[in-house]
This record gives structure tokens, sequence and C-alpha cells, in this order.
């Protein structure tokens, strides 16, 4: 009895390293390609408004923000952290790349959300600094929030992110559109991913 | 592949603890107090070389059984939102509470003092903010779950580590059993393993996992918090599996082996 036990568990183990194995040389070959995840959206038809969460937001002016005030506009949705380094950076330049590629008679149908993970360093002021140092305009909108909301969006964007014991964050770096009302439309994952299905996504949605 | 990667994992660890059949046993209701955790540090599962690979957890209340059929039942009656028929599906997948009769109704294939199972994180979320409480973060549940087993009769403890692995390799029950029905840890918390596996607050945060990292060493350096990678106990087969089942979950899955329990802050 014991000894199947652990044939068993032995088996499991085999046949998780081989699927590791299969998948690590995968990520190399798709290290720098976009995952394009609209298919696999599209699948879900039960698709509703993520602005049915409820939340205490505050915008880059400290002003309450109800997520419904989003509503009318396409969003490009991601999340950051002011203090990051690298990816953060990355991923509001690949932002401004998908706003400079819009038509410009179009831009202003569409709005850029940038989340902190940061609960308490990122505030309102701080966020504000930042999107001033980054030279966003107003067509940027950056919210604060509590701990369990920032955990909840993140869950419904399939956004991964953990904080580190220097107090940076750990995160996947994903860029999701959202439509008029909220519902998640596209999403494309890793920094500098091609902009194309974004766009695509964009364009079949402003009028 | 990433969903082939996913869904297989999945699949594999819910062959392993799947319900196929076998006896049902019966409880007494148990009372639904919480126990209080000690602060204290544990292994990292994941190398953290700046802390010594330990993880520092506070002290905090844990419910010391899962939350039950009944009591979700208590839930639904008084937030009707959150019923089969009525809830978001921003919320749940089409799994939600399936092994349920009806709305409001356990069925009688159901042990009433079983763990709720087929619950998602949302759902989970919203019966502990109900309860005034949350969801333990993974270092808090995962604290609480390797605490060895201290026998009353013997002085004896027996490793949380062999009932983990004799869970993981007995044959599968039809019914989950009721809560109280396994052990009781060192701070007296039950069931933490034997039954099902549980939803964490910040289940989402293993980012190592992630599919956008390249595995690639020069670019992995690139990344905030690198050295999230690797294990340091690799031979803890257990917390492989529990880190890799959580790694697979998605906000809104329910599945048929996953339920949860309530923590709270001690003020």
């Amino acid at each position: 009895m014991q000894m199947k036990n652990y044939i068993k568990l032995v088996l499991l183990l085999i046949v998780l390293l081989f699927n590791g194995c299969k998948n690590n040389n995968d990520e190399h070959k798709e290290c720098c390609k976009p995952t394009d995840l609209s298919e696999e959206l599209g699948k879900n038809s039960d698709v509703e408004s993520l602005y049915l969460i409820e939340g205490s937001w505050l915008n880059e002016e400290g002003v309450p923000f109800e997520l419904e005030g989003l509503k009318g506009k396409v969003q490009v949705v991601s999340m950051i952290f002011s203090h990051c380094e690298y990816a953060c950076p990355r991923l509001i330049a690949d932002m401004q790349q998908i706003e400079e590629k819009i038509p410009s008679d179009k831009r202003d149908q569409v709005n850029f959300l940038l989340v902190s993970f940061d609960v308490e360093r990122d505030t309102p002021q701080r966020l504000k600094e930042f999107k001033t140092m980054e030279n966003l305009g107003d067509n940027y909108t950056f919210l604060h929030g509590n701990e369990a909301e920032v955990r909840m969006l993140s869950v419904l964007l399939n956004i991964k992110y953990e904080k580190q014991s220097d107090g940076n964050f750990a995160h996947s770096n994903i860029i999701t559109v959202l439509d008029q009302n909220g519902v998640i439309r596209n999403q494309i994952e890793g920094l500098g991913a091609d902009p194309k299905p974004i766009l695509n996504t964009i364009s079949s949605l402003v009028k | 592949m990433i969903q082939t990667k996913v869904l297989l994992f999945t699949y594999l660890l819910h062959s392993l603890v799947s319900f196929g059949q076998g006896s049902v046993v019966y409880n007494t209701q148990p009372n639904t107090q919480m126990a209080k955790v000690p602060s204290g540090t544990f292994q990292s599962f994941y190398e953290k070389k700046e802390s010594g690979n330990l993880v520092s957890v506070g002290e905090f209340y844990l419910d010391i059984y899962p939350v039950t059929n009944e009591q979700f039942l208590e839930f639904l009656k008084q937030n009707p939102k959150w019923r089969r028929s009525s809830v978001s599906k921003l919320f749940v997948d089409t799994n939600y509470l399936k092994h349920w009769k009806g709305d409001l109704e356990i069925g009688t294939t159901q042990n009433p003092n079983a763990p709720v199972v087929n619950v998602s994180w949302f759902a989970a979320n919203a019966y502990c903010r109900w309860k005034g409480k949350r969801l333990p973060t993974t270092s808090e549940w995962e604290y609480a779950a390797i605490q060895d087993i201290k026998s009353k009769e013997k002085n004896d403890t027996t490793k949380v580590i062999d009932v983990i692995l004799s869970w993981y390799s007995k044959p599968s029950m039809k019914v989950i059993p009721n809560v109280g029905t396994t052990f009781h840890n060192m701070f007296g918390i039950s069931d933490l393993h034997g039954l099902v596996w549980e939803w964490t607050s910040d289940f989402n945060s293993y980012v190592a996992g992630g599919d956008s990292r390249s595995s690639d060493e020069i670019e992995r350096n690139l990344f905030c918090a690198s050295g999230s990678f690797g294990t340091v106990n690799k031979e803890d087969y257990a917390a492989y599996m529990r880190y890799g089942f959580r790694g697979s979950l998605q906000g809104k899955y329910c599945l048929q082996n996953l339920g949860f329990r309530g923590a709270m802050d001690i003020k």
C-alpha cells in the first residue's frame, strides 16, 4: 500500500516535471511574442462589467472616484507602482505607444487607467507627481485604493502580484481593454508586446 | 498553451484528491469558533534571500473549521444576489454550488456540515465580509497549515507532512465528510488538510509562475523581484502542490474540492 502511494506520487512528479520542461521551451519561443487573449475571452459568453465591484477609490487629485465614472469611454487599463524601476515605465511606454496609434480624431473616446499596487507609498499626491514626471495628459487616470480593492481588481484582470520585503512588487504585465460599459474585451501580456490586437479591439469599439 | 498547462495541472491535482467513493462520516455540529494563531515565522516556500528564507506572520484569528454547506446556506438566505440563480457571472463560473439541489437547498446527497465547495474566490470573500471576517493570506494559511499535530492521548507528535501525503494518496471519497473529522493541529485548528483545499486572499500572488516572463537568466534579472524564483525545500512535494494549485486558479473558478475559512485581525 505504502509502496503504491509512493509510486503514484513519483509518477505525478514525473508528469509535472515533464510538463514544466516543455513549457520552458515554449516560454523561450514566446518570450518576445505578445499573447493575444481575445480568442479565449471570446469563448466566454458570460461577460459582465467590472464596474460592478464596489470600492473607495481616490484618483491622483485625491478625489473619491467611482469606477462607474469610467463608463462611456473605452478604457486601456494596467496596474503598476510608481517606485517600479523597470517593468512599469515600460508598461506605460507601451500604453503611450497604443495611444499614439489611435487615430487622432478617435482619441477622445479612449481613456488610460493606471491602478497602483502600492497602497502605502502611492498616495494620490505621489501618483500625481508620478503622472507629471511621466508627462502623461488628462486622458490618463491614476487610482489609489485599499488593499482588498486592489486585490479584487487584480483578480478580475488576471494580474498576479506580490509585495516583496523591500516594499516593491513582483507583478505580471498585462494591458486590458474595457469597452464603454466596463466589460473586458481584450488583453495583452508581456512587456513590449505587439499592440495590434489591442488596437484592433479599440478601433472596433470607437465610433 | 497556458490554458493547457493549467488544465492539465489542475486536472492532475483534482484527480488526486477528488471524491470517488467511500463512506460518509457523521459528526456532531462543531461550533464556529476561531483559534488565535500566535505570531511567528516559517520557512518560505520560495527563496527570499533578503529575509533569510523566512516569512513572518503576525498574530491573527483563524476559523477552527472550514465554512460548511449549512453556514453558506445561511449567507445565501440573507444575501440573495449570491444565490446560484442570481449571482453575477463576473464572480463565478458555471460550477458555482453545482453539487447543491437548488438555490437554497443543499440536497440530501451532501452533508450539511461538510465544507462548502464549488465556491469562487469572490463568493468566499463576500461570505467572510458578511461575517466581519476576511480570507487568510497565503502566508497566514501556510503558517497555520504546517503546524504538526499533537496527540492528546499519547505524548507524541505527528508530522503534518505525513498526514498530507497520506491524504493525497488515499482513495477518494464520494461525499465530503463533515468538518472536524480530521485532526486539530498545535494551534487547535482542524481540517487544514484531509478534506478540501482552501482559498486564500492573495492566491494570485505567485508571479514567477506567470507566463509573461521568460525563463532566460538575463531577462529574468531585469524584472522586479527576480529573487522570488526558486524554492527553498525542494523535497516538500506537498507545498509544491499547494502553491502550484493556487497558481492555476482564477477568481471565478468553482471547484469540487476547494472551500475556504475565515480569518480576522487581532485588534
